[in-house]
């Protein structure tokens, strides 16, 4: 249902950007009134006047004195929506008239309304091209205190759910803060001082260690003896055999789980897949590996780190961990090590940087070189005395009481962990006419663009020496934050909240329809889709790719599930397609088809809407209330029927069918994608598959292939609609209608610069647009 | 401070006491239904119900629970039945469903709610009068319908052990003593933070400062939550073992979910709570989301109505039948000469009537007089409305109910809270006041 909400909230503005095409957009404000006296006066006038007007007013309705006036507060523009039901909905006029409108005139009619409607919300807007105060998010405040401590903690994991719009999560105006918040803000900057800031001793480590042969629930197999006359348990591919280790959290923090295995030396060729998962309410897969076989190996040490926020210690102390073969192979399990919580630095880095001079002994002198210094990048600002004068205020105070240094220390970190200064991405007003952000205001936006994050040393002297305004420096910090590996959070997010990768787990899929669906083929799917944008962002490939490529990123597991032969191993890598293959581009890729399905049958206009939506930048308004759907009712006894004929009835109803005619046949491309992206030529009802469809614009297609081919003739809608992605989420605000120019001047140059998405970013950061308020 | 406990055995057999009816133990009016609290709760389910074995046929005092409603039958002269109330939300969510007020009229530009009425009650005396003001449960914390007065969805808890642990399980003292400490320190903090944030305010644009305004309010909120806090700090939780159910899965949380909601009433823990209970696909059936959109025509034959329909119509029952067992679980707790559900209202429905999102005239009911001031053993119509056949174009046409605000107004007033309007409703429903 929540969709519903993101959808409607959605709508808004970008569709203005889109509807009216843009030639008209620009004198919009005019033909609203123009088309009202032209078109739709004379349209009601002819078939509505006669019982709606100066004569009669039935039900009090009267529409030729209707104004085209549709402010949020205008009377006149409630009665339009009633007109658009009603006619809509075929009630209007009643059904004994003679005399009806035609679907076009119809059609004429609802569309004027609705972008009548769509101009008055965007011209209403207040503040409208402004960034609204961001406070972080989830992520970004995960990311801040892992790169501000150097620990690795997840606190943020405890904080209410953001708000997303559009998609997105760090859009300023929708994120809000409450009382709630703040209490968690509180409780999760109390966890991290007093972890990273310490004077006790490190925690006590856990350490379970079991050898595998002489875990005597069970003996599957024989006891090996390995070349090294080490011990080895073996569990058989094709089996349930598992070890399962159960562990008693201690406290949380990072976690290494490592295990010295073997792969079964006849299982030649193809690796044997062995798989880290943890059994709680679900078994949840934390790692595949590949393990080769090797005869002259005694085992290979594999490992992997875990991270428990403390909600996950709280929720759950006791764990279970499970080993277990996923492929054909056998595997061979010496021993299992787990232990945490694991650090490379006690208590922190962050401490060992700004207080290297212990923690017991200081004096305010001291704590204000640690404010000056940590204080800075907490506040991603130089610190002012201001800043200062509270804070000295606090830890004096705190002193008095009998305090020690460190003590009062963190209480000082706490204040300005929960200060608006650090919660809030503050920018300051400036009342110039042409206001821009300061040096450091820049460093945080292009820091939480580029990384999800705070801005590192190297961002902060360039601003601190007025650098970030050179071009030059500029492109090169871009290109160095793209280079770093917390980059990374860029491929995560815009693949997670663009391409909704993180909505993959919001319907489970029947396993017994789809046997074949499991935690690897599962994760294999997000990773495609995640390693397809990374191989267009790292290798500047077109972004044209995302409409139709001839390669993808395949593992072993996720080719099977295409049928492409040939590949092994759980490595992601890039492969060119076989000439026949429907694959390629993102609306092939599995996960999307997962995630555009409801866990039982495919769902072709939720699948046509979201590409209308985010890749071609045209989303429809969302269906109309109080729909008369009469004529979609099963009848008793009917047999099933195509999906084409269940879908035929939108053309029946005037208010479905002026926007379905444009998603309908789009979905229908995608039909023989079932609804875990498998290929099919029968629907589940068993009838084969017609994937044949019209675009709008007329042009027809047949199957998945030639719908790319149409949608790569709109790649000037795609330019526009990635730049509107890449821009909102820069931003981390609504786009309104004032910014169609940037839009569209941003999107106009993506093929001068070979469509890579370096350029699409190095134009949204030098565009004026990143550089405002 | 507690002097005695009292252990009670509860429907679940649980051992729990009740510091509530021990307090009442030493005041002098002991007993009377009057002085014992009370309660309101809201169960939500999404998606709307198949109405024509949900919405009883008969009006008035002599109405039969049909199909979809039998488990409540036990209760059929302790509840009410409300047709024509109408949810003010004609978008696709369910923000106005406690708040009664239409946030969508113009969709995606200024979403603005009003606040609901569980923060209602949640901020007057009775809900300040108990540890938690208002307990917001949700199949999924994403799941939001209760809403401040400054527009934010409050968050939902959706595990019965994180319902558990916040209700039940008592911190050690030396916790508790660090966290009286700590509560000074955090006190001091927010009062520094709040001149910070005054001053950051100052540097701000407009559309900014507003922004910000949510911080100061959330400041000054958490300050004046920390003194009660610090006043909870001292008194001892209530005791209560985790209920236990047989049944697993979605229903399983539910039914865990609720059991402990009965818990925290009867302890006095709350006096009232939302659940937004929207479990899509409970074992062996399609989704109740899909399943309302089984098309306009109902049949009343549930031996030959197409499978899908039935299927949703089973859902229906179901989760009907798992709140009626909630509502049994209250109706043996004893409070003096009455139950804690004689002390509540516990209103059950969803904001849509079914498939195309109708708002008009939604499935609800409610169990409980709350103390002798909701007259019940009706099913009131203020709009009459067919279940059958012409529904949706009569919906779409011409119906118009009351404003399911009148029925929170009332709600509110007979609580004692004085307000005149909640959302759209500003008419008190007279019929249903004793």
């Amino acid at each position: 249902m929540f969709g519903w909400l993101s959808r409607s909230l959605m709508f808004g503005v970008l569709a203005l950007l889109t509807t009216p095409a843009p030639s008209q957009a620009a004198d919009a404000p005019v033909r609203v009134e123009e088309d009202h006296a032209r078109k739709v006066r004379p349209l009601l006038e002819k078939y509505c006047v006669r019982c709606h007007g100066p004569k009669e007013q039935e039900a009090g309705v009267r529409v030729d004195t209707l104004k085209a006036l549709f402010g949020t507060t205008s009377r006149d523009a409630d009665l339009w929506i009633d007109v658009m039901d009603q006619v809509g909905q075929n009630s209007m006029p009643p059904r004994k008239e003679k005399e009806r409108p035609t679907a076009d005139e119809v059609d004429m009619l609802l569309s004027w309304i609705r972008a009548a409607q769509q101009q008055a919300i965007a011209s209403s807007k207040e503040g409208a091209g402004k960034v609204v105060l961001r406070r972080l998010n989830r992520t970004e405040y995960n990311n801040t205190i892992r790169d501000l401590f150097g620990v690795e903690m997840r606190v943020a994991d405890s904080f209410p759910e953001d708000e997303t719009d559009r998609g997105f999560d760090n859009i300023g105006q929708s994120l809000t803060l409450s009382a709630t918040l703040l209490q968690r803000y509180l409780m999760a900057a109390e966890f991290v001082v007093s972890r990273c800031f310490s004077s006790d001793p490190p925690p006590k480590k856990m350490q379970v260690h079991v050898e595998a042969e002489l875990d005597g629930r069970s003996t599957n197999g024989p006891l090996l003896t390995g070349p090294t006359h080490n011990q080895f348990r073996r569990l058989r591919g094709k089996s349930a055999n598992n070890m399962m280790i159960p562990v008693k959290l201690t406290s949380p923090g990072t976690y290494r789980i490592s295990a010295k295995v073997a792969s079964w030396p006849q299982s030649a060729g193809e690796p044997s897949r062995l798989e880290l998962l943890e059994k709680g309410d679900n078994l949840v897969l934390l790692q595949g590996f590949d393990i080769f076989a090797d005869e002259y190996s005694d085992g290979e040490l594999i490992s992997f780190d875990i991270t428990f926020s403390p909600r996950d210690v709280r929720e759950r102390a006791a764990r279970n961990f499970v080993l277990a073969p996923a492929g054909n192979g056998d595997l061979l399990v010496d021993y299992v090590h787990i232990t945490g919580p694991v650090y490379d630095v006690w208590p922190s880095p962050a401490f060992v940087r700004y207080m290297p001079q212990g923690s017991t002994d200081g004096t305010v002198v001291d704590l204000r070189r640690l404010v000056e210094t940590f204080g800075a990048r907490i506040y991603r600002r130089p610190i002012i005395p201001e800043d200062l004068k509270p804070l000295e205020d606090l830890y004096t105070t705190k002193r008095k009481e009998g305090a020690d240094h460190l003590k009062a220390v963190q209480l000082v970190l706490t204040q300005m962990l929960i200060s608006p200064s650090f919660i809030y991405l503050v920018e300051k007003r400036s009342d110039e006419k042409q206001p821009r952000l300061n040096d450091f205001e820049l460093a945080s936006r292009l820091s939480y663009f580029l990384w999800s994050s705070t801005p590192d040393d190297d961002l902060l002297n360039a601003a601190k020496a007025g650098k970030l305004t050179q071009p030059a420096e500029l492109e090169r910090q871009v290109l160095r934050m793209l280079a770093d590996a917390k980059s990374e959070a860029l491929v995560q997010n815009l693949t997670g909240q663009w391409l909704a990768l993180r909505r993959i787990d919001e319907v489970a899929i029947d396993p017994k329809q789809f046997p074949t669906w499991s935690a690897h083929l599962r994760v294999s799917m997000l990773e495609e889709t995640r390693a397809f944008f990374r191989e267009i962002l790292r290798n500047d490939l077109s972004v044209l790719n995302f409409l139709d490529s001839d390669w993808t990123m395949l593992n072993a597991r996720l080719a099977k599930h295409y049928g492409i032969p040939g590949i092994t191993g759980d490595q992601f890598r890039k492969v060119q397609l076989p000439k026949d293959s429907p694959r390629g581009g993102l609306i092939t890729q599995a996960a999307l088809m997962k995630i555009l399905s409801d866990g039982i049958a495919t769902k072709p206009i939720t699948r046509a809407t979201w590409i209308l939506e985010n890749l071609l930048a045209d989303p429809p308004p969302p269906p109309p209330a109080n729909i008369d759907t009469s004529g979609i009712a099963l009848k008793k006894g009917s047999k099933p029927t195509s999906l084409r004929e269940r879908f035929e009835v939108h053309r029946q109803i005037p208010a479905c069918y002026s926007c379905h005619r444009k998603i309908d046949s789009i979905g229908f491309g995608l039909e023989n994608f079932d609804p875990i992206g498998a290929w099919r030529d029968r629907d589940e009802n068993k009838l084969p598959i017609d994937a044949s469809g019209e675009l709008r614009d007329g042009k027809s297609f047949k199957g998945p292939r030639e719908l790319k081919q149409a949608l790569l003739a709109r790649k000037d809608d795609f330019c526009r609609c990635i730049t509107e992605k890449f821009l909102t989420y820069a931003l981390g605000r609504r786009l309104e209608y004032s910014d169609r120019a940037t839009v569209e001047a941003i999107a106009r140059r993506i093929p001068q610069h070979g469509y890579t998405l370096k350029g699409l970013i190095l134009d949204i950061v030098r565009n004026e647009a990143f550089v405002r308020p | 401070m507690m002097h005695r406990r009292t252990f009670l055995r509860a429907a679940a057999g649980i051992g729990l006491s009740l510091p509530w009816l021990e307090a009442m133990a030493d005041s002098p009016k002991t007993g009377a239904a009057g002085d014992l609290p009370r309660r309101l709760g809201f169960v939500h389910v999404p998606n709307g119900m198949y109405m024509t074995h949900f919405q009883p046929a008969q009006a008035g005092k002599n109405f039969t629970l049909p199909y979809s409603l039998a488990a409540l039958e036990p209760f059929r002269s302790r509840l009410n039945y409300y047709t024509g109330l109408d949810d003010p939300n004609s978008a696709h969510n369910y923000a106005g469903f406690l708040t009664g007020t239409d946030v969508a009229a113009t969709p995606g530009f200024n979403f603005r709610n009003t606040i609901s009425i569980d923060q209602v009650v949640a901020n007057s005396p009775i809900g300040q009068a108990t540890r938690f003001p208002a307990i917001n449960l949700a199949t999924s914390s994403s799941m939001r319908i209760s809403w401040s007065a400054d527009s934010v969805s409050q968050p939902t808890l959706s595990k019965p052990q994180d319902l558990y642990e916040m209700l039940f399980v008592q911190d050690p003292r030396q916790i508790i003593d660090a966290r009286l400490q700590h509560l000074k320190d955090e006190k001091r903090m927010l009062d520094a933070v709040l001149v910070d944030a005054k001053r950051v305010h100052q540097q701000l644009g407009a559309a900014d400062q507003r922004k910000l305004d949510e911080y100061l309010t959330a400041v000054r909120a958490v300050e004046k939550d920390l003194q009660r806090l610090e006043s909870w700090m001292n008194k001892p939780k209530p005791q209560a073992k985790m209920p236990q159910h047989k049944i697993g899965g979605p229903e399983g949380l539910r039914r865990l979910n609720l059991s402990l909601i009965a818990l925290a009433l009867q302890t006095d823990s709350t006096r009232v709570f939302t659940y937004y209970a929207h479990d899509d696909r409970l074992p062996g059936h399609n989704s109740h989301h899909g399943g309302s959109h089984c098309g306009n025509e109902e049949f009343a034959d549930l031996k030959t109505m197409p499978a899908n329909h039935r299927d949703f119509v089973e859902i229906n029952k179901l989760e009907a039948t798992i709140f009626a067992d909630f509502i049994a679980q209250l109706a043996t707790m004893k409070e003096g000469d009455s139950t804690v559900l004689d002390n509540s209202c516990l209103v059950y429905g969803s904001a849509h009537r079914m498939l195309g999102h109708h708002h008009r005239s939604v499935p609800l009911l409610s169990v409980g007089s709350l103390g002798g001031k909701i007259r019940t053993g009706y099913h009131h119509v203020f709009s009459p409305f067919p279940v059958n056949g012409e529904m949706n174009r009569k919906l779409s046409a011409e119906y118009r109910g009351r404003p399911i605000g009148d029925l929170h107004l009332t709600l509110l007033q007979q609580l004692g809270i004085d307000v005149k309007k909640h959302g759209m409703g500003s008419n008190d429903i007279g019929e249903i006041c004793a």
